[in-house]
């Protein structure tokens, strides 16, 4: 679900969860769950924390549910929520730069203001436009741009590697650079 | 679309693999009509993506996790997280020491200048993943067991590796470090910029390959930059000295140079080392504690490092304007003060749209 649309339902929800509504609590949880996960490993880009991240995000949540406070976006602060923490345990990580995690915003204050959010946002759901689309490539031809991207193989390596010639491997990711071209004008 | 390119060939600029006339080619092509210009960029954009996979992650098992965290928490127990499975590390290994900087940032802690010695930096036909081929090994080997440090668009990374050699990532950049490194020999891939400070071991020779060529070193510090799409690949040496020579498969006999403190070294396609003498180190460094530092470079040069640092796209209208010579300084700024200075200075306009800018020559009716 788009960010922009799932906004009209969150005032509801953090009343329930002020509440104490553990079901609110878990939709909420798995509206954004995903989403934060990619956001958390965007800032974190050593990977392997994100999922720690947001858990902590939702941790600190549901412990202080009562400060929970109405906010403009829920995404938007959840964003802001997810960024400080990876900032934080960024910060915390080089002991040597401790100063640094006092210049950190108390990442679970609701007045939290999240200036880059949207920005954020934008950026992260166009990160997750892109993967999608590189999901829904013809598998070999999503197989042979993964191995020139991620691998950064060459089409022979590549050609190799599929049992292919080289010219069917450069057809194949020249088809693939196309079709994600094309699946993804709306967002570039 | 009718207006489609040759996708193969963009593929191959895009990895940086294209010959200079090539990628000018592709350039031309795209500043011909902003249509193309976007379609140039959104790919330039997709392909800085797809190199770095999403996380996979298991949302139900990582709410029982929560749950679980609660209930202990409640009972008064140890809050500390529950890991809901082995936390998927999206193919990149939790490295030694990582810290990331993004535009804005606190200025990095000095460090200590070491005695240096050597650096031998060789290098030759563009592809920068090129040396991975050499190596002997099945395709895939050798790659599947690397780790890459990976910086987007306005983010830096400073980089400890296992023997201590210490490494700043600026923007837009990605080293690759082999599984292994170290127990032989010391490889790493750089496609990008980044500064290096290596404790030197003679039995463990230290190379970065960059810009398709190999660079070794015997302790030093020393800035490498070769962006894709770059014609050359530069070396800028801050301590110690270098030789730059072209890598033997692309050049052979090629006599290459030798570089001590100071001076910059810049490898053409064509193999051959053009030394510049007593360049401002500041200058070439200063991206180290977020600042950017301009003398005398091109506009279009100029364009091209702000875009990397504020991940904007600016499109220059006109050719002579592009050219104009550039000398200024950016610390702290937003994108939007950076530009103001820049084409104040100039006397020039821009305009803004998101992403992307425009910088037109006054007069310019579009």
């Amino acid at each position: 679900m788009p960010l922009a649309h799932a906004a009209h339902l969150d005032s509801d929800l953090i009343a329930r969860i002020r509440a104490g509504d553990e079901s609110a609590f878990e939709q909420l949880f798995h509206r954004y769950y995903r989403e934060l996960c990619v956001h958390a490993s965007r800032i974190d880009r050593a990977g392997g924390t994100a999922e720690e991240i947001v858990q902590e995000v939702f941790f600190r949540i549901w412990m202080h549910r009562e400060r929970l406070l109405p906010v403009e976006s829920l995404s938007g602060y959840l964003y802001a929520a997810v960024r400080n923490v990876a900032l934080n345990r960024l910060a915390r990580a080089r002991t040597e730069e401790r100063w640094r995690a006092a210049k950190q915003v108390d990442a679970l204050d609701a007045r939290t203001e999240a200036p880059a959010a949207d920005a954020e946002m934008r950026e992260t759901e166009m990160a997750m436009a892109i993967d999608r689309a590189i999901g829904e490539l013809p598998p070999r031809c999503r197989e042979a741009f993964l191995l020139r991207r991620q691998r950064q193989l060459s089409y022979a390596e590549i050609a190799q590697a599929m049992g292919t010639s080289q010219k069917t491997v450069e057809i194949q990711i020249g088809k693939a650079l196309r079709l994600l071209r094309k699946s993804l004008a709306e967002w570039l | 679309m009718h207006d489609d390119p040759d996708w193969t060939l963009l593929d191959r600029y895009l990895s940086g693999e294209c010959a200079p006339e090539e990628a000018a080619a592709i350039e031309g092509w795209a500043r011909s009509d902003p249509s193309r210009a976007r379609l140039l960029a959104s790919m330039r954009r997709v392909w800085t993506e797809a190199a770095t996979p999403l996380p996979e992650v298991n949302a139900d098992a990582a709410w029982r996790a929560l749950r679980e965290r609660v209930a202990a928490a409640e009972r008064g127990s140890d809050p500390a997280p529950v890991h809901a499975a082995p936390i998927a590390p999206v193919r990149r290994a939790t490295p030694p020491s990582l810290t990331m900087h993004r535009m804005r940032p606190t200025p990095w802690r000095a460090w200590r200048l070491a005695a240096g010695i050597a650096v031998v930096v060789a290098a030759g036909a563009a592809g920068a993943a090129g040396w991975w081929r050499h190596a002997g090994q099945r395709p895939g080997a050798a790659v599947e067991a690397a780790r890459d440090y990976v910086t987007a668009r306005g983010q830096r990374a400073e980089v400890t590796l296992i023997d201590g050699t210490r490494v700043w990532l600026s923007v837009d950049s990605r080293l690759t470090v082999p599984r292994g490194y170290g127990a032989v020999t010391r490889d790493v891939a750089l496609v990008g910029e980044a500064f290096f400070v290596v404790q030197h071991d003679a039995q463990r020779p230290f190379r970065v390959h960059a810009g398709g060529g190999v660079s070794e070193d015997l302790g030093t510090e020393f800035d490498v930059r070769a962006y894709p799409g770059d014609t050359e690949s530069v070396v800028i040496v801050a301590t110690g000295r270098v030789a730059l020579r072209a890598a033997t498969a692309a050049a052979p006999g090629a006599a290459g140079a030798r570089l001590g403190r100071g001076e910059m070294g810049r490898l053409g396609p064509d193999g051959d080392v053009r030394v510049t003498s007593g360049v401002d180190l500041d200058a070439f460094t200063a991206w180290r504690q977020g600042r950017l530092a301009f003398d005398e470079r091109p506009l279009r040069d100029v364009a091209r490092v702000l875009e990397r640092w504020y991940d904007i796209e600016i499109a220059v209208d006109d050719t002579a304007l592009a050219s104009v010579p550039v000398t200024a300084s950016f610390t702290d700024q937003s994108a939007d003060e950076a530009l103001s200075i820049l084409t104040g200075a100039l006397g020039v306009r821009y305009t803004r749209h998101g992403r992307h800018v425009r910088i037109t020559a006054p007069g310019d009716a579009r």
